[in-house]
Formats: C-alpha cells, sequence, structure tokens
C-alpha cells in the first residue's frame, strides 16, 4: 500500500492502483466517456476523492454529535450550582431607579 | 420609573416602535411574536413602563420562550438509565428564542431584569409541566458574554448555542420551585376541592 510521506512535493502525482473485474472496468470506462469528465483517471478520482471527503465528514459529525452527547448528559446529571452572578440577580433583579409593579 | 412584564398583547403594546439595534430581533417582535403567542407556539414577555394615560404603551424590552426537545435515538443504555429516562429517550428544554432591549434603554439594567423573569418562568415551568434545559442561540458576542456571564454555557460540539440546567436555576429560585409545586389551577382552586 502506498503511503504519502511529508517529504514529499505538494501537487506531485503519485500512481494509486487496484484490481477491477473485467466488467467493472467496462463499466467504469463507458460511464467516464460519456461524463464530463472525459476519461476514466479524471472520472474515477472525482467519484473517490467526493466519496472520501463525505466519508470523513461524517466521521467527524459522528465524532462531535458523540462529544456534545457526552458534555449534553454531564450537564444535566451534575448541574454546576448557581455562580454568585446568577445568585445576585436571583436576589435583586430590580435595577436602582426602577419600581417593579408586580401583577 | 415604574415598569412592569406583560404578556405579549398585540391591542395594548406597541410593536412597531420597537427597536433594539438588531434587524433579525425587531422583525422577529414586530411580526412574529404576536402570531406565535396566539397559535400558543411560543409566549413573549414585554417590559413596559407604566403609565395610565397611554392608550398604546411603549415597550422597553422583550422575551420569548418557546418548548423544545432533545431526541436521542443513539443514547446509551448506561445514559438513559441514568438519566431515569429508559425508553422515553428525549431531553424536555425551553428556548430562549429573543430578548431585547430599546436602544434608548440599554445600559439600565434592563436586559437583566428581563433574564430573571425568564429565568423564574422557565423554573415555575418546567417544575410544572417538565423541562430539563434552558437553551439560546446568542445572535453576537456581547450578547454571548451577557447570557454566559448568567451561567449559560457552551458545549464541545454544540456550535455556538448555550445551556444552562434547569437544575441550576432551580437552586438559584427556590420560591420559584416552591410556589410551582404549591399551584392549583384556579377552577380547582374555586371549588375548594384540595
Amino acid at each position: 500500500m502506498a503511503t504519502l510521506a511529508a517529504k514529499d512535493v505538494p501537487g506531485r502525482r503519485r500512481r494509486l492502483s487496484l484490481r477491477v473485474t473485467d466488467e467493472e472496468r467496462v463499466l467504469i470506462e463507458r460511464a467516464a466517456l460519456l461524463s464530463s469528465a472525459g476519461d476514466i483517471t479524471r472520472f474515477v478520482m472525482a467519484a473517490t476523492v467526493e466519496a472520501a471527503r463525505d466519508a470523513l465528514e461524517q466521521h467527524e459529525a459522528t465524532r462531535v454529535s458523540a462529544e456534545w452527547r457526552r458534555h449534553l448528559y454531564d450537564l444535566l446529571l451534575n448541574p454546576p450550582p448557581p455562580s454568585g452572578a446568577l445568585k445576585k440577580l436571583a436576589a435583586a433583579p430590580v435595577p436602582k431607579g426602577i419600581e417593579l409593579v408586580e401583577d | 420609573m415604574r415598569v412592569a412584564i406583560e404578556p405579549l398583547d398585540a391591542a395594548r403594546h406597541n410593536r412597531a416602535a420597537f427597536a433594539c439595534g438588531q434587524a433579525a430581533v425587531d422583525t422577529y417582535f414586530r411580526q412574529v411574536a404576536a402570531q406565535a403567542g396566539k397559535a400558543l407556539h411560543a409566549q413573549t414577555y414585554v417590559l413596559i413602563e407604566v403609565n395610565e394615560d397611554a392608550p398604546l404603551k411603549k415597550v422597553l424590552g422583550f422575551y420569548t420562550l418557546t418548548p423544545h426537545e432533545y431526541r436521542d435515538d443513539e443514547m446509551d443504555p448506561v445514559t438513559a438509565k441514568a438519566l431515569k429516562l429508559k425508553n422515553l429517550r428525549r431531553i424536555p428544554a425551553i428556548l430562549l428564542g429573543q430578548l431585547g432591549v430599546a436602544l434608548s434603554r440599554q445600559g439600565q439594567g434592563l436586559g437583566r431584569l428581563l433574564l430573571d423573569h425568564a429565568f423564574r418562568k422557565t423554573v415555575f415551568a418546567s417544575y410544572c409541566v417538565g423541562g430539563a434545559l434552558l437553551v439560546t442561540d446568542p445572535i453576537d458576542l456581547n450578547a454571548r458574554a451577557f447570557y454566559e456571564k448568567y451561567d449559560f454555557r457552551r458545549l464541545p460540539g454544540g456550535g455556538d448555542r448555550l445551556y444552562l440546567a434547569v437544575k441550576t436555576l432551580a437552586r438559584a429560585y427556590p420560591e420559584v420551585v416552591a410556589a410551582a409545586r404549591a399551584s392549583v389551577a384556579p377552577s380547582v382552586r374555586e371549588h375548594g376541592s384540595v
């Protein structure tokens, strides 16, 4: 399996080889020629890179969502005590010079 | 200055003249709040100056609460058990959808006064019908700093939304918890059966 080393020149084209069946090859060739890509390499790369990005995005979204859920549950299970600012607000919400008429 | 906080009443409160400096908030108050209230999709409270003569009251500020819910079909059984949710994998919440103070009245503590009122309504409602979280989406960094001062916090992976556990609020407002626990529907009180 080819690996990309950090010292490689950015943008340098490298070979990615993979085995396909005859049927798959014919299918891909036909689709590539009909598509706007025009040749097999461009057609396969366009589809593959997009699928790879989607897969990584999906993984990231799942990871973030799991992290968010963990923190949400922690907040619910271990609610922090009110801060000094919140306690002060609750004790004296009405600013100076204002009279709140209760209904 | 004598003020009062009342549920929004389109016939008595001057919506058109309200401006807090945030176009989205102003538009919501002028064009959406009353309809949302009428449909019981949300409830808006307005801060008004108490003066007997004016038929259409000037609005100094307002806020809106609306029910919200987090669904979680992927909740792990251990957490679900700890939350005592069992098969009911949903978390009831209240959304502080909007809060604005009129431009001419900013910096006088009226935002605090409205937030305190919203906290009291949240605790009362949560102890009557359920509600574990108060959440809000601050419109800018100033708004975020304001909410974070009063115990709202962001959660990693939760974007810009701010969260506050109702149990934290309940500890700051024990008298509201007691009032909700003691309250009965008016008709029941009139008939004297409780």
